[in-house]
């Protein structure tokens, strides 16, 4: 049994509107320095933005390749498929983009993230609603604590453009209180030790009401939808904040929860 | 390494639906005559309509019927399918009360035949509130029989119903659940068939995998389900074992978005890994399931892809597509279900609409034959992206 340990996190987030309180105001980095302009402009900006995630998680980590790349992401790549449906809707049948297409599918963002590092190793995407980061970073956890993966990136992708805020809001999918967010993120797990930045110690899936472990230390899910907006992937958030806090030398452990909608988890870092 | 004996994963129950039957008895009766089940859309409404297609034959309406969900419910086709391939898997697994169930169902359109009914503005659809994606599908499977405490969605395009049988033999082995329900579903939509259609890779004939005349995928429909759980947990139980889940692979092309390498290199890794895991040799697999779509690419990839596996010592190789269409993300476990009836009732199913090997390329089984003594078969299952996936599925003892 290996344990699991935190290498680079990084975050990139852009709520709909400004948050209060403390939030990271979001920088978007510089694109041209991860991606070629002309493979950039082909590109959706949730395919743009958790590609460019994943290889500043990788550069603050160590230039190695991981051994896997994991993904969660709740919608998947909506504007390509909105203009599916659009084309569908306006010109009819036969009128679908293969570009459109190819990028309208979930694991687009791991495959892509895959071609650019030359990584063939383990390649999965989970799509398990507001657990679809968790079931990428449980996937991982355990696969690098069984010995199985010595390392592997983890990223949690969402986009929120203005035809999904409307449907989801439609849903009552964002109460009174809560802001809309875009999400990329990517954590570098590896079995390493040294040069961590934490420990991942836990990672719980479950469906429906359970017992969590507690901890001093907790964040909810409001506590990051608070500071980073609401999508899917949020968790990916809290996550990112729990490993910035211990690297920053706060006492662990620290729990960071997804409240169940039937889905819920628990991750517990240290 | 090979598997701890207590921890070997056991299949205890399987259910299938797709363009050749609902359940297993009709699948089989169906591979054992080559019997297609590929023709022109009947259900599904689109301009698309002389595109032979693998269609389940219910519409949403039957399949709620025999479900018994009333027709003022809306649920995804997806899960309709999705939950009558799983009822058929759970009757004959028959977990006990309390065992802590994880159900894993790998899909990628997901509920897009409603999305898509709200996006066109269809009359009535304006109604249809809610998010419709891939894990509301899987939430809607266990809700419809409850018990599970753990559920997920792999959604790697066409290996997705794999990646479900690898997390799900995972999850076992790390004693995180006691029995899992892995597999996948995909119903047909517009934007499926026409995604497909505008990437040039539709034949507007029947399909015809790994023939010199060959000229795209049927896009097809299904689901299934493999129940799954350690030998220890079965044997405590006095489970009927159906086959074992002894190997599994997993590897990314790192090629092209949708084509796959010339040298199937991310498809040899998936079934060179699937060998390791179950600690065998390529001598002792008796029949693959190959991905075989019928596109002119997979078809190459994956001959070479066998050849450096194989060798000069190629066992029966079958694409079964040309019965079902292309299952997409449901393909997995069809055909992981497809090769478990193999190995239970002695027989390699055919390659409908192979007649002429290309340069290249293997020469399958044409026609569905007897076969006595299978005890090992892979099952290929390839996705955009080039996500290869292998599982290895052994006979019962």
């Amino acid at each position: 049994m290996s344990k699991v340990f935190v290498h680079s996190a990084v975050l990139l987030s852009q709520p709909r509107e400004a948050l209060s309180g403390e939030a990271c105001c979001f920088q978007e980095p510089d694109y041209r320095k991860y991606i070629p302009p002309v493979q950039a402009r082909r590109m959706g900006m949730l395919l743009k933005r958790s590609l460019v995630a994943a290889k500043m998680a990788l550069e603050e980590a160590s230039p190695e390749v991981p051994e896997a790349v994991l993904c969660g992401t709740g919608l998947g790549c909506m504007e390509p498929t909105e203009r599916i449906l659009a084309a569908l809707k306006e010109q009819g049948e036969g009128s679908v983009s293969p570009t459109d297409f190819m990028q309208s599918t979930h694991n687009t963002i791991a495959s892509t993230i895959a071609i650019h590092l030359g990584c063939r190793g383990y390649n999965c995407t989970y799509s398990q609603g507001e657990v679809s980061f968790e079931s990428a970073l449980l996937d991982a956890f355990l696969q690098i604590k069984a010995g199985v993966l010595g390392s592997a990136l983890v990223c949690a992708a969402d986009e929120m453009t203005d035809a999904t805020f409307r449907r989801l809001d439609g849903c009552g999918y964002f109460p009174e209180g809560t802001v809309a967010s875009a999400l990329s993120a990517a954590l570098v797990l590896s079995s390493r030790p040294e040069g961590a930045l934490c420990e991942l110690a836990e990672v719980r899936l479950f469906h429906g009401a359970t017992p969590l472990p507690q901890c001093a230390r907790e964040l909810g899910q409001s506590d990051y939808e608070a500071l980073y907006g609401k999508c899917p992937v949020s968790a990916a958030a809290g996550v990112w904040m729990a490993v910035s806090e211990l690297s920053a030398g706060a006492q662990g452990p620290i729990l960071v929860q997804k409240t169940p909608a039937p889905d819920g988890a628990a991750i517990i870092l240290g | 390494m090979p598997i701890e004996a207590n921890k070997r994963i056991c299949i205890s129950g399987s259910g299938v639906v797709s363009a050749i039957g609902i359940g297993k008895e009709e699948s089989m009766e169906a591979l054992l005559a080559g019997r297609r089940g590929l023709e022109c859309p009947r259900y599904l409404k689109t301009k698309l309509n002389t595109l032979p297609v693998g269609e389940v034959k219910l519409s949403d309406g039957e399949l709620m019927e025999r479900l018994g969900i009333p027709s003022t419910e809306t649920v995804p086709r997806t899960s309709l399918m999705a939950i009558l391939a799983a009822e058929e898997a759970l009757r004959e697994a028959l977990p006990p009360e309390g065992s802590r169930m994880a159900l894993i169902s790998g899909t990628t359109v997901g509920g897009m035949d409603i999305t898509e009914r709200i996006a066109a503005g269809e009359p009535g659809a304006g109604s249809l509130r809610g998010k419709w994606d891939c894990g509301d599908c899987s939430n809607a499977v266990a809700a419809y029989f409850g018990g599970f405490s753990l559920v997920t969605t792999p959604s790697t395009a066409c290996s997705s119903a794999a990646n479900s049988l690898i997390l799900g033999a995972r999850l076992l082995q790390e004693g995180l659940v006691d029995m899992v329900v892995a597999g996948g579903a995909e119903c047909l939509t517009r934007f499926h068939l026409n995604g497909f259609h505008s990437l040039m890779v539709v034949d507007p004939e029947p399909c015809r995998p790994f023939d010199a005349s060959r000229a795209g995928l049927n896009l097809g429909e299904g689901a299934a389900y493999l129940v799954l759980e350690t030998q220890a947990h079965a044997r405590a139980r006095g489970a009927c074992i159906q086959g074992f889940l002894d190997g599994w692979g997993n590897a990314c092309d790192a090629y092209h978005q949708t084509a796959s390498s010339p040298d199937g290199e991310g498809a040899y890794l998936a079934m060179s890994q699937a060998l390791r895991t179950a600690g065998l040799g390529p001598e002792a697999i008796g029949y693959v399931n190959a991905h075989g779509t019928g596109t002119i690419n997979n078809d190459e990839s994956e001959s070479q892809a066998l050849k450096r596996v194989f060798g000069a010592k190629m066992p029966p190789v079958s694409s079964t597509k040309g019965f079902t269409g292309h299952t997409t993300s449901a393909s997995g476990s069809v055909e992981a279900v497809f090769c478990l009836l193999a190995l239970q009732k002695g027989f390699i199913p055919g390659n409908p609409g192979f007649s002429t090997p290309f340069e290249g390329g293997i020469v399958p089984q044409r026609e569905s034959v007897r076969a006595s003594g299978l005890e090992h078969v892979l099952c290929n299952s390839f996705g955009f992206g080039g996500n290869d996936s292998s599982i290895l599925l052994s006979k019962a003892l």
